[in-house]
């Protein structure tokens, strides 16, 4: 499960870094929907539970639906914030969901290698 | 052994050996606890290997989309504008193929739990799809205006906060709009396709989160299936829970804080709390009365869980995040969202809560149920009170269960979500008062969305066997109880009681005259934004600049305020300039006050009344407000072309729109021009 968790975390930094290369640009179409689809309902959730909840505590399904309830969550705080602040603009919150996401993917590999390093006990 | 434990004398021996099974029993309590929101619970009814029948949930989805078809006829067949009574046997016929299956193979005993999980699931985003349906070009309902205006501020400005001319409240939640408009930024789609995958995502999230959450409540997969049966038959789940309104992604939010505070507690690390920090400052950030339902529930699970001496550190987070939630929907409420206390307390739920009072002293209700210009057909009306009915009788059946398997016997961990939900259950028939009100009728439909939790929770109770009376020992009104719901007859009787449930509880939360949409050529009054509507708005927008103050009625006030970017002026203010044959006194004097500098008339308000029965051209404080019999004088429109002062500078169709700041800004006095002409358009 570890190497299989590992792999998920470091597809889902590279992901969000694409989506902050690819909002960047003047690219259109699918590709930006997918990309913007997953920033806002997928990736940040589940770089969030990955970092937060030791494998193996919850079950697959509910995986699923925390990545989704906390992505939505997270969405909300940061526009909310940006708004008040700099601005909410395609950039700006590409650019905030993208390094919160991938800070937090680093974080969720930092504490899945510790385990795995550990002998598979969560710390 | 340890100094600290070491007997000092053979008497201590008997405490030494006391103390090491109350350490053994606390832990073995810590680990139960730990437990109880792991793992499922087991239930007799729910095999745990079957698990999951594909070919049923193929067969319940081909059915569900035949049902969506039939709807989407009935709509069609309405634009078109076919015989209304017609229409609505395709659309109660698609309503029944989508629930029905669903709600049999739920309640059936031999389904597995990842089934119905998903089966609940799908009859949420099915009902959502209806919703859909019934608007799929554009927002309609009254509400999803106030929200897409805020959303095209947010666009426009790229900040939050900005003034909201139909709901100011609505300024200082921004949540939603905020998240669509970081939806719309990101992927480039409409705000309208940003705003419906918000919502429907919010949709999953509640189905899901109710089930899960009901489950636990209940300890049966089969009990959470009624439950969430029960919960989609509130009356506002169809149409007001779907719609593009901040409480529809607050509340999914809080019932996901709920679901998840109460499966991550009991973890080793603290991590997962972080997330529940965050929810918590999502919902805040969202919707108000979801904020504060949300403290409220978390302070009594706290102190339910304090009288039955739960083990402190899990018991702790959850006060840990009442008091977080409270602090933060109170300062939110209080010192940001000022507008917010005078929408909530003035305006709703005190004259609510003073006609109520007069209604309990009086016995006399303040308004006709169904009354107005136009009254629904009977059964619509009997179907109602048969959902109410259903309730009453079947709640106190429920709560006595509830009493009998959990209740005995004083608090404890098991029986704490079962008290709860009965507590919210008992409130039910309170909450069915303020209807009777002519200000409370808003207030009694918006709490079925909280109260029908409990009531879905406690009525899933049914579904389940005592135990007790299963080995004979329970008293006479469980062992009536249980022969009742035990067995095919138990099934059946569940399946009736969710089906009147949600039936019924359509017609108590749509206008009979508003399941479907109206003709593309309306006659009469419309009750929603025409293309016409649209069109005046955009010119108003280009060619007079944005943010002018404007009054017109209610629904042309929506168009203005999102398609025009215009400034309505608060209906209950500008309604005055309206009534009267006269320009001038009162309605001179209304504009100089309120600052209005252009006037939308639309002219259909003289060819028919307000649809909704107890509706309003312009505010429920004008003359007449719920008691139309007739349309809306023409004389009183017709002034603003029979007097001076008022310039005629838009006209399309039955839309004017007429200059008068030289009224505003008192450069001119209002007079008669001459002979009374027809001032209607052609």
């Amino acid at each position: 499960m570890t190497p299989g968790r590992l792999t998920a975390i470091s597809a889902t930094a590279t992901v969000a870094a694409l989506a902050i290369v690819v909002e960047n640009s003047a690219v259109t179409g699918p590709a930006k929907i997918l990309l913007g689809v997953l920033m806002m309902f997928a990736l940040p959730g589940y770089a969030l539970v990955s970092a937060a909840v030791p494998a193996g505590k919850i079950s697959g399904a509910e995986w699923l639906l925390a990545t989704l309830g906390t992505s939505v969550a997270i969405a909300t705080c940061s526009a909310v914030l940006l708004g008040a602040t700099i601005g909410l603009s395609q950039r700006s919150i590409a650019d905030t969901l993208g390094c919160l996401t991938i800070a937090m993917s680093i974080g969720a590999w930092l504490r899945t290698s510790r385990v795995r390093a550990g002998g598979g006990r969560p710390s | 052994m340890p100094n600290s434990v070491r007997p000092a004398y053979r008497g201590d021996q008997a405490h030494v050996a006391q103390v090491g099974r109350d350490s053994r029993d606390a832990r073995i309590a810590q680990r139960r606890f730990a437990d109880s929101w792991a793992t499922p619970p087991h239930d007799p009814a729910t095999p745990t290997a079957a698990g999951f029948n594909g070919w049923a949930v193929l067969l319940i989805a081909l059915t569900t989309a035949l049902g969506l078809v039939w709807i989407q006829v009935a709509n069609q067949r309405a634009l078109n504008g076919g015989g209304y009574g017609r229409e609505l046997v395709f659309f109660w016929a698609g309503l029944a193929a989508i629930f029905l299956p669903v709600a049999i193979r739920v309640i059936a005993r031999g389904t597995g739990r990842a089934e119905r999980i998903v089966l609940v699931i799908l009859l949420g985003g099915a009902l959502y799809a209806v919703k859909i349906q019934s608007s799929p070009y554009a927002f309609t309902f009254i509400d999803e205006y106030i929200h897409l205006r805020n959303t095209e501020d947010i666009l426009r400005s790229h900040h939050v906060f900005g003034y909201n001319p139909l709901l100011p409240t609505a300024g200082y939640y921004p949540g939603l709009a905020a998240v669509t408009a970081g939806l719309e930024n990101l992927t480039g789609l409409s705000t309208f396709v940003s705003g419906l995958v918000i919502i429907g995502v919010a949709r999953v999230i509640v189905s899901a989160c109710f089930f899960l959450v009901a489950e636990r409540v209940t300890g049966s997969a089969r009990s959470a299936g009624v439950a969430s049966l029960v919960y989609a038959a509130n009356p506002m789940f169809l149409f007001w829970s779907a719609a593009f309104s901040y409480e529809d992604l607050g509340l999914p939010l809080a019932f996901f804080v709920i679901w998840w505070l109460g499966r991550t507690r009991t973890l080793a690390t603290g991590l997962p709390q972080i997330i529940t920090a965050v929810l918590i400052v999502a919902v805040t950030v969202t919707h108000h009365i979801s904020g504060f339902a949300l403290s409220g529930i978390l302070g009594i699970w706290f102190l339910l869980e304090l009288l039955a001496r739960k083990p402190t550190r899990p018991r702790r987070y959850v006060g840990v995040f009442a008091a977080l939630t409270g602090a933060s929907t109170s300062v939110w409420f209080f010192l940001v969202a000022r507008p917010a206390a005078a929408y909530i307390f003035s305006q709703n739920v005190e004259p609510a809560l003073q006609e109520t009072k007069a209604l309990v002293a009086s016995g006399h209700a303040g308004r006709q149920l169904y009354g107005g210009g136009f009254t629904p057909p009977s059964w619509y009306v009997l179907a109602g009170f048969a959902a109410i009915g259903v309730i009453m009788v079947a709640l106190p059946l429920a709560l006595y269960r509830a009493w009998a398997a959990f209740g005995s016997g004083g608090v404890s961990g098991r029986r704490i979500p079962v008290i709860f939900a009965a507590l919210i259950a008992m409130s039910f028939p309170l909450t069915l008062l303020p209807r009777l009100t002519a200000d409370g009728g808003a207030i009694s439909a918006r709490t079925s969305e909280y109260v029908f939790t409990g009531i879905g929770c406690t009525l899933g109770l049914l579904a389940i066997e005592s135990a007790a009376s299963r080995r004979g020992a329970a008293t006479k009104p469980a062992r009536i109880i249980n022969f009742v719901t035990r067995g095919p007859r138990g099934t059946v009787l569940l399946f009736c009681i969710v089906t009147i449930m949600f039936f019924g509880g359509i017609t108590i939360g749509s206008s009979y005259f508003q399941l479907l949409p109206p003709s593309s050529h309306p006659t009469g009054y419309p009750w929603i934004v025409q293309p016409d509507m649209i069109i005046a708005s955009t010119w108003a927008r280009d060619h007079l600049g944005p943010d002018q103050p404007f009054a017109t009625d209610d629904t042309d006030a929506l168009a203005l305020a999102t398609y025009g970017d215009e400034n309505t002026g608060q209906e209950d203010a500008v309604f005055p300039i309206f009534f009267g044959d006269s320009l001038g006194g009162m309605a001179a004097r209304t504009i100089k006050a309120t600052g209005v500098r252009y006037i939308l008339v639309d002219w259909r308000m003289t060819d028919g009344i307000p649809v909704n029965p107890g509706d309003y051209y312009f505010s429920q404080w004008e003359p007449g407000a719920g008691e139309y019999t007739k349309p809306f004088p023409a004389t009183y429109l017709r002034k603003f072309t029979t007097y001076s002062c008022s310039r005629l500078i838009f006209q399309s169709g039955p839309i004017q729109i007429f200059d008068v700041s030289g009224i505003e800004n008192g450069t001119c006095a209002p007079r008669p021009i001459g002979a009374a002409r027809k001032g209607a358009p052609s």
